[in-house]
């Protein structure tokens, strides 16, 4: 519990720092390459770019809980409709008021500090989340 | 219409859909059961990782706050 609330300040203070950085400055590439390349990193060690660890499928197995093509379709045809509306903005110029794309619409919630954190934090969570799960398989594996 | 209203109909769409995989388990999955179904394979993962990793260089690194 207390490692948790530790985790979640350290995350939370990441955000707030990675928002209040210009974009497109180096400090902001760099800030948001550090956690990318840990995460990367961490996957391998954890194994999870292995292909001689057939557990790790197993367990995304497990997590997936009998999905299969017709139970994730609706997930496919949000993701489609999604892809057709970038495409449509991205041939209008990317910049049109009429057909804007998913950046575009994003960028107004990105305009407020808090707002950029609150997505950043989002962003780190979704990258970790997965290294937990990894972590506690290759503990077990190690028992 | 305003395709601002699209995304944002999109994303009330996705919200559904999560409801209805948590209350129909057996017809609809939800997002974290999709996203494990492609994490099942190795280029599933690596597809992931750099989606991840592009949503993050977009959105923080090289973001543009809008005028007016």
């Amino acid at each position: 519990m207390k490692r948790a609330i530790v985790a979640v300040a350290l995350l939370a203070g990441y955000a707030w720092a990675t928002a209040g950085v210009k974009p497109f400055s180096t400090v902001s590439y760099v800030l948001v390459a550090i956690p990318s390349v840990a995460t990367v990193l961490a996957c391998v060690a954890l194994g999870g770019l292995s292909p001689r660890r057939p557990e790790i499928s197993a367990y995304y197995l497990r997590k997936a809980g009998g999905a299969s093509l017709p139970t994730v379709a609706p997930w496919i045809a949000v993701l489609s409709a999604a892809v057709v509306l970038e495409a449509v903005g991205l041939l209008l110029g990317g910049r049109s008021a009429s057909v804007p794309t998913l950046s575009t619409t994003v960028d107004h919630l990105l305009a407020v500090r808090w707002e950029r954190c609150l997505l950043c934090f989002a962003w780190l969570r979704v990258g970790v989340i997965p290294l937990i799960g990894l972590r506690r398989l290759s503990q077990a594996r190690d028992l | 219409m305003n395709a601002t209203a699209i995304w944002i109909s999109l994303l009330v769409v996705a919200a559904l859909i999560e409801v209805l995989g948590r209350l129909r388990p057996t017809s609809v999955s939800t997002l974290s059961q999709a996203t494990s179904m492609m994490a099942r394979r190795i280029s599933g993962r690596i597809v992931l990782i750099l989606f991840w990793v592009f949503v993050g260089f977009h959105l923080f690194a090289r973001y543009t706050i809008p005028h007016g």
